[in-house]
């Protein structure tokens, strides 16, 4: 369990989290997601006892990692944004030798090269400065993967990968947490929402060094459902669409280039398109648009930074 | 949950110092350091050995004292590198390590002793090639005050690496850390002695008789000179000042071990100490 208390970190005049207390169960995969600076990065290195907070404590299954790394961060493997592989020795060498520093058994450099793909693709020997920028990366994840640690930490790990590289990195990611039976916690900061959904258990929201959004996956897929969307291509009066599909139990209507996007939940949305038709405007074409979670999170954000902007 | 697999910490130490060491060594540092500093070596002991066959001085000894200044002034500013490096470079000091069940002191002792392994390394081949040549020359008579020479050097490399650390962790930035390096070495190498004599001009006899005694130890540079100096006929190169420290320190022998001693804590203090600093502080 990682428990933060009132968890404040500044960096001279620049306050990088504010007040945060939060309880991470281990088995769980949770989501720190946020715009740049919201204090995702530093969350996670609070978590990794790699920086000391300016107030308030982190507990890793009752350590503090800053002052008791030793205790603590047996139960975390952290994997920071940029890969930091020393260039001139081999994969091999670089992932045995975090596999001696966690007192592991010779054969788990193996087994981890093998998880992460990079013993079949024969990249065991190759030397890090050899390595593309996703290899790196999952070289730098089998390292993170060696101990089995009840909480993976990713810093927003596909941040310095291509589109291509950075899907592949989620998809197995996905694969070796379902493999492992969901047994170890992961906590990811990432900008990339579509990879979260259906992945995570949880979403913290972050903005401004604060949380503004904690959502478990009921509540998430709950929140999402709701921006679902229909788009309606309607012939006839727009004012009368619109009142039409008010009074059939749309949230929202507005006019759009392709016609009007109705806001309603799934079972109003059949009353819409019926009332629609039984008021003689014909409808020439009907599409269900998803709720994606970009759009929840922008309107978190976008919530924050008009309650501060009113504040003001 | 406590019962997760960690190796022992003599065990993690080791493996430490092996990767500060290997890599020292895989990117070449050790392999130039050593071939620089021998062939520099061995140019000031071929010129200063010619010079002491024409004018007639000759013996290993007065051979090694042309080698000590090259020595003092180079080994201190690579030591000092060396020490900044190891600890603001990403890939051997970064988030991945630090973010390891290790506590930070044995994390950074064991750097410590990789980067003075690898000095070391550089070092002692530099100086039993220049021994060599030396003793091909000349012959192996006073080998001992060379040898000792070469041992002082080592603990001088030591305190520099220890030193670099600090710097990196005071100023928590690359190239910040080097500037500061590169400022503690010019201080320690030319200010030092000049702000010394300085300030000693100011006070009596009596009382800049003992700064310039007690001076000596709060400098691992001048330790290593004025001990070397001593190992290599002090009487006829220090004259009365000399005479008058030795006497101080309870005669020659025991000012040559005295000095050691202190450089040995030169040593040891400045690499605990970045050990100390850094578990206070934020990571680099």
């Amino acid at each position: 369990m990682i428990v933060l208390e009132g968890l404040t970190k500044r960096y001279r005049q620049v306050v990088a989290v504010e007040g945060i207390t939060l309880s991470l169960e281990p088995g769980r995969v949770v989501a720190l997601v946020g715009p740049n600076g919201s204090g995702k990065s530093t969350l996670l290195k609070l978590c990794a006892g790699l920086i000391r907070p300016t107030r308030g404590r982190v507990r890793v299954f009752g350590h503090d990692p800053f002052q008791r790394p030793s205790l603590a961060l047996r139960h975390i493997s952290y994997l920071p944004q940029r890969p930091e592989l020393p260039a001139e020795l081999s994969v091999w060498e670089v992932v045995d030798f975090y596999r001696r520093l966690r007192g592991l058994p010779p054969e788990r450099t193996e087994e981890v090269l093998r998880t992460v793909g990079l013993y079949e693709l024969e990249q065991a020997d190759k030397l890090c400065r050899e390595l593309s920028g996703g290899l790196a990366q999952r070289t730098t994840l089998a390292i993170a993967l060696l101990a089995e640690a009840d909480f993976l930490l990713l810093d927003e790990p596909t941040a310095q990968l291509d589109p291509r590289s950075a899907k592949d990195f989620f998809d197995f990611l996905k694969e070796t947490h379902a493999r492992s039976g969901g047994r170890h916690g992961i906590i990811i900061a990432t900008h990339l929402l579509d990879e979260l959904v259906g992945f995570t258990d949880r979403i913290i929201f972050l903005c401004g060094g604060k949380v503004v959004g904690d959502l478990d996956r009921q509540e998430l897929d709950r929140q999402v459902e709701e921006m679902e969307q229909l788009r309606i291509e309607v012939e006839g009066d727009g004012d009368e669409v619109v009142r039409v599909a008010r009074e059939a139990g749309a949230r929202k209507v507005s006019p759009n280039a392709k016609g009007y996007l109705v806001v309603a939940d799934p079972e109003s949305r059949a009353r819409v398109v019926s009332e629609l038709e039984r008021r003689g405007l014909r409808v020439r074409s009907l599409e269900v648009i998803p709720g994606r979670l970009e759009k929840l999170y922008l309107k978190l954000i976008d919530q924050v930074v008009e309650e501060a902007q009113s504040g003001e | 949950m406590e019962s997760k697999a960690m190796a022992s910490p003599r065990l993690r130490t080791r493996d430490i110092v092996w990767f500060e060491l290997t890599l020292m060594v895989r990117d070449q540092w050790v392999m130039g350091f050593a071939l620089v500093f021998a062939a520099l070596l061995i140019g000031v002991a071929w010129f200063g050995i010619s010079v002491s066959q024409r004018t007639g001085l000759m013996g290993f000894s007065r051979t090694t004292v042309s080698l000590l200044n090259l020595v003092i002034y180079l080994v201190p500013l690579m030591g000092m590198l060396s020490g900044v490096h190891s600890l603001t470079q990403r890939d051997r000091a970064g988030e991945l390590i630090f973010s390891q069940p290790l506590s930070r002191p044995r994390l950074i002792f064991a750097k410590f002793i990789g980067q003075c392994l690898a000095m070391a390394l550089g070092m002692v081949f530099a100086f039993s090639l220049t021994g060599a040549v030396i003793a091909m020359r000349q012959g192996g008579a006073d080998a001992g005050g060379y040898i000792l020479f070469a041992f002082l050097s080592l603990l001088m490399a030591a305190a520099s690496v220890g030193l670099g650390m600090v710097c990196a962790v005071v100023t928590r930035r690359s190239m910040a850390g080097y500037a500061l390096g590169v400022l503690v070495w010019f201080f320690l190498v030319a200010l030092y002695d000049l702000a010394v004599l300085g300030f000693g001009s100011v006070l009596s006899e009596r009382e800049a008789n003992q700064l310039f005694m007690y001076s000596i130890f709060l400098n691992p540079i001048d330790l290593v000179r004025v001990a070397s100096l001593m190992a290599l006929g002090g009487e006829e190169i220090f004259g009365v000042a000399g005479a008058k420290l030795a006497e101080a320190l309870g005669g020659y022998s025991t000012a040559i071990a005295t000095l050691t001693g202190a450089l040995v804590l030169w040593a040891l203090v400045p690499g605990g100490s970045s050990s100390l600093l850094l578990c206070r502080r934020d990571l680099i």
